[in-house]
């Protein structure tokens, strides 16, 4: 494994490098993931859903915190539908979301 | 010839009445602070220790004899080797930390020997700028004969001229207390707050740590510079007082906020060398029991000299004591190739005397923990492994302490997103934010890391971050002492229960 600073996921394939010449581009947000020790850039793409959004940000702290299958995304205080997309989710670039245990 | 007790008093107050040029052209607000106050304010300025030059390069000189004399007995080579690898790795944090942060306070002591607002306190501060001259060149001297021991030791130089996430935090922090700071502020953020508060009783309590783990050059050296700390952290003294007099309001917003900032930095330095990278049969305390009896206790004490009211944030900071400096290891710990030190994972037997110590929320920490581990089973042990077992998003950083998103606990991360100007700014805490409030003129152009990224200023690839932005090597970048190599990992289960 190599490993990427800005990326969607654990995997290096998935590696978003912010450059022009993407059709979408990502949204940089801060995401927070129950059990982790730190915050992390999650760049997501305004069509994904918000179950994917979350299986990112499991998936980038997957180190530190074992994956659940039970979670929910938070955000604004409001417990997010997980089929909805990043985009209706109304989620702006650099906004704070979380994935706790559902 | 004046006799001492004739001359010094001379030689200390030596104002004078300006006929050329208003006072306050002489003094500006700007830059001797505020309130501006005549010097008839500031006439009765005293500090309770005097030297006089003489006195003080006869005191100097032999306190550089003997750290010579300890550098000469233990402090070779073959004596360093000896040590535990983690207290080594400890020693490379302070080493790269400490030397040029005393550099900064020569420039902020010479500020307050020139726009210091009384004589006496002129003449302190110039001692303390030669004191901190002191600071610099000891550490760079028996570091520097380190690096033929290891190559990570470079940073003891090099570590605030790169742009590494924890040189810029740290950067941050000591270019607003000492560089870039008025001669008040700085005398009180850093006599008071940062020697008189932390500094002071840390190099006691770290010539302690250093004494117990069998470093006896690191515990000289230490304890040479705080008998410096302790003379010269008085200046601060009679500017608070000062301050408290004529706007209490003010002093009591300089404290608050200078304890919030000192106790980020502080609590990452001193929290993981005693709590990780000493030998845990070499620890004589926790963190979090060096704090309250050596920092907190002193820190009320300071308060009610003043007349000062705690921090408003006082339950907050308790609370951070149990859990801020292990959610910051852990997460360095995982991406330890974004510094120039190694880490070590807590085992078995650390982690039941961690959860003894810190029994509110340890069982969150351990499993974290356990998972780390459970990563290193499953890709084995080995230098070639190292990567398989790291970090793979971007941390995220505090837009006023410049340190990792790690606030609260794992349970639930206190960062908070504000909206300020049309820009947006996240902030690991409630102080932090309430700091950045208060001066957004002084932060909002700062960037961390992650907006340098955002903006392509610094590299988005990993590799590239490393090597072109925090100037690191691959010989030189943070791995694991042992490389994953624990005999408990290999042997069982790692409960800490």
């Amino acid at each position: 494994m190599f490993i990427m600073v800005i990326t969607s996921g654990s995997e290096p394939e998935k590696t978003l490098p912010l450059s022009v010449g993407r059709k979408f581009m990502p949204i940089p947000l801060y995401g927070f993931l129950q059990g982790d020790t730190v915050g992390l850039l999650i760049l997501a793409e305004e069509a994904e859903t918000i179950q994917a959004l979350a299986r990112k940000l499991q998936d980038a702290a997957s180190l530190r915190v074992r994956s659940k299958d039970r979670i929910q995304v938070v955000y604004n205080d409001k417990t997010m539908d997980p089929a909805m997309t990043v985009a209706q989710a109304g989620l702006q670039a650099l906004d704070r979301f979380d994935v706790i245990s559902g | 010839m004046l006799g001492r007790e004739e001359w010094l008093p001379l030689a200390r107050k030596l104002d004078w009445d300006y006929s050329y040029v208003r006072e306050d052209e002489v003094f500006p607000e700007v830059i001797s602070g505020r309130p501006w106050l005549p010097h008839s304010e500031w006439k009765d300025w005293e500090e309770s220790f005097k030297t006089s030059y003489r006195e003080y390069v006869d005191n100097q000189y032999e306190k550089d004899m003997a750290v010579q004399a300890v550098h000469d007995a233990v402090g070779r080579i073959e004596n360093v080797q000896k040590l535990a690898l983690p207290w080594l790795n400890s020693l490379k944090v302070h080493a790269a930390a400490l030397p040029l942060a005393e550099f900064t306070g020569v420039i902020g002591n010479l500020r307050g020997a020139r726009f210091g607002r009384d004589s006496a306190w002129r003449t302190m501060a110039t001692f303390g700028a030669l004191d901190e001259y002191r600071h610099t060149q000891i550490p760079l001297l028996l570091f520097h004969r380190l690096l033929r021991l290891d190559s990570q030791f470079d940073w003891a130089h090099k570590f605030y001229h790169t742009n590494n996430w924890f040189a810029v935090a740290a950067r941050h922090f000591f270019d607003e207390v000492t560089v870039g700071q008025n001669a008040i502020e700085f005398h009180v953020a850093t006599n008071v707050v940062l020697e008189t508060g932390f500094t002071n009783l840390q190099f006691v309590g770290l010539a302690s740590l250093a004494r117990e783990s069998s470093d006896h050059m690191f515990e000289r050296m230490v304890t040479s510079i705080q008998t410096d700390e302790a003379r010269h952290a008085q200046i601060g003294h009679p500017v608070l007082a000062t301050v408290m007099k004529h706007d209490p309001k003010y002093a009591q917003y300089l404290v608050d906020k200078w304890f919030w900032r000192n106790w980020r930095l502080f609590s990452i330095l001193t929290g993981l060398s005693i709590d990780y990278l000493t030998a845990p049969d070499q620890r004589p305390y926790s963190f979090k029991e060096f704090m309250e009896e050596w920092i907190i206790d002193q820190f009320l004490r300071t308060l009610d000299e003043f007349g000062l009211e705690k921090p408003w944030y006082w339950d907050l900071l308790l609370d951070e004591l149990e859990i801020y400096h292990h959610m910051i290891y852990a997460s360095a710990y995982s991406y330890r190739a974004t510094l120039w030190f190694n880490f070590v994972i807590p085992g078995p037997a650390e982690r039941k005397w961690l959860r003894q110590k810190y029994p509110k929320y340890w069982d969150d920490m351990d499993a974290v923990w356990e998972q780390i581990s459970e990563r290193w089973r499953t890709v084995g042990p080995g230098p070639a492994n190292e990567l398989a077992v790291h970090g793979t998003a971007m941390p995220t950083f505090c837009d006023l302490c410049q340190l990792p998103l790690s606030a609260g606990t794992p349970r639930k991360n206190t960062a908070r997103v504000l909206v300020h100007d049309g820009r947006k700014y996240i902030f690991c805490s409630e102080p932090c934010h309430w700091i950045f409030l208060h001066e957004p003129e002084r932060y909002a152009s700062h960037k961390d890391v992650v907006k340098r990224v955002l903006s392509g200023e610094a590299p988005a690839q990993l590799p590239s971050l490393l090597t072109d932005y925090f100037n690191l090597t691959p010989d030189t970048w943070g791995k694991d002492v042992h490389h994953g190599d624990y005999e408990w990992l290999r042997t069982r289960k790692d409960s800490a229960a």
